[in-house]
């Protein structure tokens, strides 16, 4: 079963259902959200407050749109609050996995010796690059996709890739 | 595990899902603010247009610095700052209705001048 058709469900009363989208999300919205913020404590109730208000604006949810697009969407924004709220300070040792992804490591023309080095170079991106890199290698979302969680246009998204590995590069280059 | 504890609050009721009217009165209030932003925008290219039309620029121009003095100081700057306000802030809220976050700004601006232009057109010269 889809989500989409979960979901319809869910809103036609069905509300024990929404227990399988949560199975299916809890731990992709915690990596997601990991690899934003890091190791943070609060990476748990980012992930709660994503999932309760997912299902308070199912009604809002358009089911022209990916369901999981639409959740990461909710994701993207609070943790956005988050760091404003909090001026959290990114704690490296939550982004372990940039270093197991093969397609981030071949796209980039790197060695894969220097992981503690791609770890660096991708902690020290500013959040709206991390996120570009996050949700196009580990989300496997396309630029289309990208564009719907993060509000802006597709070629935008382009941009920020582009500029995303620029800096990765230039890190390398200054090492 | 956060899914117990999720489905707990839901069968609570804790947590309740919003009506669907909520959602559809954000859409149209934005919508309606679009609207009003945009016929800020016409209003003020209007009373722009109508100045410039009884102050015929040629004749103005035949009076020298004297004639541009007057252009200056009577021109309609409030209209002026209406209408780019009113450009902006349509702008802004247009990006947030349905999918035209995917157009970039500048093709949004250049679509709501153009809208803008057309209207203000439309009303300066096909009046009854």
């Amino acid at each position: 079963m889809t989500d989409e058709e979960i979901i319809k469900l869910v809103v036609g009363g069905d509300v024990e259902r929404y227990g399988e989208i949560i199975s299916r999300y809890e731990k992709r919205l915690r990596g997601f959200v990991k690899k934003l913020i890091g190791n943070n404590l609060e990476v748990d109730d980012i992930v709660e407050d994503s999932l309760i208000s997912a299902y308070q604006n199912l009604r809002g949810f358009d089911a022209k749109q990916q369901f999981s697009s639409w959740i990461l969407r909710i994701a993207h924004n609070k943790t956005v609050d988050f760091i404003k709220k909090k001026k959290t300070k990114i704690i490296s040792d939550g982004i372990d996995d940039f270093k197991d992804n093969k397609k981030l490591i071949e796209d980039l023309e790197i060695e894969k010796e220097n992981n503690i080095e791609l770890h660096r170079a991708i902690e020290k991106l500013e959040l709206k690059y991390r996120e570009v890199i996050v949700l196009y290698f580990f989300e496997e979302k396309s630029y289309e996709e990208i564009s719907d969680i993060l509000h802006t246009s597709v070629s935008n998204v382009g941009v920020m890739m582009m500029r995303a590995k620029e800096k990765i590069k230039k890190y390398y280059e200054k090492k | 595990m956060k899914k117990n504890k999720i489905l707990d609050k839901i069968k609570t009721g804790e947590v309740k899902m919003k009506p669907r009217w909520k959602f559809e009165a954000v859409k149209w209030s934005e919508m309606g603010l679009w609207i009003a932003m945009m016929g800020l925008g016409v209003v003020g290219a209007m009373g722009m247009g109508y100045f410039l039309m009884v102050y015929n620029l040629v004749e103005l121009a035949e009076f020298g610095d004297l004639g541009w003095q007057i252009l200056y100081e009577d021109f309609p700057y409030i209209l002026g700052a209406m209408s780019i306000f009113g450009l902006i802030v349509g702008v802004i809220v247009m990006m947030n209705i349905g999918n035209n976050y995917k157009r970039s700004w500048q093709k949004n601006i250049m679509l709501m001048s153009l809208i803008i232009f057309l209207l203000t057109i439309v009303g300066l010269f096909l009046r009854p």
